[in-house]
């Protein structure tokens, strides 16, 4: 099982980023037809808790779904070794 | 009527010709110039060309140019140009000839007038296309070939009944707008849901694009599914259906393509999840939405191609398209790996790419409707996840660093010239959204770079980036490792032949205790025979009076 690695600098970069993003929202006005997506930081929370939640359903979905690669034996391509590509 | 040379005729010819050119190097270049020769015979064919052919008493318009077939015979010429250049050092005539064939009945297929040339051309692009699986030689790929060729020709089948219901209902063949009225058009709109991957009749795609050849995945990922999208968009446009349907697709993908490991097979979801939008725009069906549903057709065909093509130079590279075999090739691989991120740009809408100026639309279209925009947004946010951030991140960084990925070679020169000219077209399209909009089929009055726009959907997306960034560092996000995730494939493949051998046991059973039965009651009639009968002729007797039993019974069955 792998798991993978995101770098501390990353992390603050990306912090950073966000928080400018964030600053217009105090600012500038929306014009959207939608009242809900005039709400100040409404896109910045719909990112980051429609990401998450995605993430933590698909984690429980895959407790469902997920099975070895030889499930289907040899009538499926997911446990070819050494197949040729070209 | 005119004098026009068809293009798919092109197309066919040289698939023809293609296989008695010796020098292989020679006919890869030679391919190159089909789909630019075929592009020129319609290029400059003003829009209301036809050509009608009288068939028996029924007159077929077997080729018209309007502005929806002409956006979609161009793009697929480009994307059959891509494919072909990306192919280059295939020495497979097979696939090459599929790969013609396919490309040719694709472009015929769109420029049908009537339904009876659509359902010829829509025949052949299943039946070229199997090829560019079984291409990869091997068990699995046969009968993954198996199935894929099942789901297109019961798609074929449903056309065929679906026209000739239509006929018999209308006395036209004609393939233009239609209601949902009749078993008619109900067949035909199914024929084009089962191609166009609609939910639960979806899982052919992501069973198959995965089996082929690395360079054959790059190909089906243009053509057939996009054909759908165009036949819905040009018989079914407005069927409010197909919002609800479209909405499905662009949500269920999204959590199967966060936990698949076969990257190709995350690039199949997210093609399904992708459909998905342009179904939606197809349902609300405005002269914008429907101009929504082109545009994101016309961009997704170019970022999915290259896509699939970044994960295909990494497959020939490192002889994987696993995320658990992959990472940390960023050092290895530079070129590949920034063409990926642009189509992973381009995927996720970030302003200045292709995709972004294209989905806008659709999503634009869909505000009237709150929970369809709701979903739209959110599926976003998916879109960001499995194609933008999951397909670069697990090839080029991941959980390996630099020393531990596998030291290969940067993808060959004709690839990265394809992956350039791909990453170049969803640049150049997202700077001058102008040069896609002038070729859409209604006028486009609508500004996808407003500062509030650009502002909130960079909100948007940098959120959703910052919420992967932390689940990473928590160890939150889901690990890569082998495992296959079942689907409604599991239906056909594990389900029904488990029952099917079932019911065959239980039937075998039945039979054997019956064939026991009988032949002890036989035993004793032939006992009780007056010694007088031969035995032969009280045998016989006795079998013809079963068989004629069975055959009385079988009749009132």
């Amino acid at each position: 099982m792998m798991h993978h690695y995101m770098s501390r600098s990353v992390l603050i970069a990306l912090g950073l980023i966000c928080l400018v993003l964030a600053v217009p929202d105090f600012f500038l006005a929306r014009h959207a037809s939608l009242s809900l997506a005039n709400i100040p930081l409404f896109y910045c929370l719909l990112g980051f808790v429609a990401y998450a939640a995605l993430i933590f359903m698909a984690k429980g979905l895959r407790r469902l779904i997920s099975r070895p690669e030889n499930y289907y034996g040899r009538k499926s391509i997911d446990d070819e070794k050494g197949a040729h590509h070209d | 009527m005119t004098n026009l040379v068809m293009p798919s005729l092109v197309y066919f010819v040289a698939a023809c010709l293609a296989p008695f050119i010796p020098h292989a190097r020679l006919r890869a270049v030679l391919l190159l110039a089909v789909p630019v020769l075929a592009a020129a015979t319609f290029f400059s064919a003003g829009y209301g060309t036809s050509r009608i052919v009288t068939l028996f008493d029924t007159q077929l318009k077997i080729f018209r140019i309007d502005a929806l077939s002409y956006v979609f015979a161009l793009v697929f010429s480009l994307a059959a140009f891509l494919s072909l250049l990306y192919a280059a050092h295939i020495r497979d005539r097979v696939e090459q000839v599929a790969t013609l064939v396919y490309a040719g009945a694709a472009i015929g297929a769109v420029f049908a007038g009537d339904l009876v040339t659509l359902f010829v051309f829509w025949e052949g692009t299943a039946i070229a296309s199997v090829f560019l699986i079984w291409s990869r030689r091997t068990e699995g790929a046969y009968f993954t070939g198996m199935r894929y060729i099942t789901a297109q020709i019961a798609s074929g089948l449903l056309l065929l009944i679906g026209i000739v219901l239509f006929y018999r209902d209308t006395g036209s063949v004609a393939f233009d707008r239609m209601t949902l009225d009749s078993m008619a058009t109900w067949c035909i709109f199914l024929a084009f849901g089962i191609k166009c991957a609609f939910p639960l009749l979806h899982n052919w795609l992501q069973d198959s694009y995965p089996a082929a050849t690395l360079t054959g995945t790059v190909t089906l990922s243009a053509f057939t599914t996009k054909l759908a999208v165009y036949a819905l968009a040009r018989g079914f446009a407005g069927t409010e259906y197909l919002i609800y349907i479209g909405v499905a697709m662009t949500l269920f993908p999204v959590f199967f393509a966060a936990i698949e490991n076969n990257l190709r097979r995350v690039l199949s979801y997210s093609l399904n999840n992708q459909l998905g939008f342009m179904v939606v725009g197809i349902g609300i069906g405005t002269p914008l939405a429907l101009d929504g549903t082109v545009a994101h057709a016309f961009v997704h065909i170019i970022y999915k191609s290259l896509l699939f093509m970044s994960v295909g130079a990494v497959l020939l590279r490192t002889g994987s398209d696993k995320a658990s075999d992959l990472g940390g090739l960023w050092k290895s691989m530079p070129l590949t790996m920034f063409f990926c991120i642009v189509g992973a740009l381009s995927i996720s809408a970030f302003p200045l790419f292709s995709g972004f100026i294209a989905k806008s639309l659709i999503i634009s279209a869909s505000e009237p409707h709150l929970w369809v925009w709701a979903a739209l947004m959110v599926a976003s946010v998916g879109v960001l996840e499995h194609a933008g951030i999951k397909i670069p991140y697990a090839m080029f960084f991941g959980h390996r660093s630099v020393a531990d990925a596998p030291k290969v070679e940067e993808a060959p020169l004709h690839m990265i010239i394809a992956m350039a000219l791909a990453a170049g077209l969803c640049i150049a399209l997202g700077i001058w959204p102008e040069l896609l909009y002038a070729l859409l089929p209604y006028p486009v009055d609508y500004l996808p770079y407003t500062s509030e726009h650009v502002v909130t959907q960079l909100q948007l997306l940098f959120f959703a980036l910052l919420a992967f960034a932390l689940l990473i560092r928590f160890g939150l996000y889901p690990p890569e490792y082998r495992a296959i995730n079942l689907d409604t494939d599991w239906l056909y493949r594990r389900l029904g032949p488990r029952l099917a051998a079932r019911v065959a046991a239980c039937v075998t059973q039945i039979w054997q205790s019956l064939a026991r039965h009988t032949s002890a009651m036989t035993t004793l009639i032939i006992s009780y025979d007056p010694p007088a009968n031969s035995a032969t002729t009280g045998r016989m007797v006795l079998w013809i009076a079963i068989l004629l039993g069975i055959a009385l019974c079988l009749a009132y069955l």
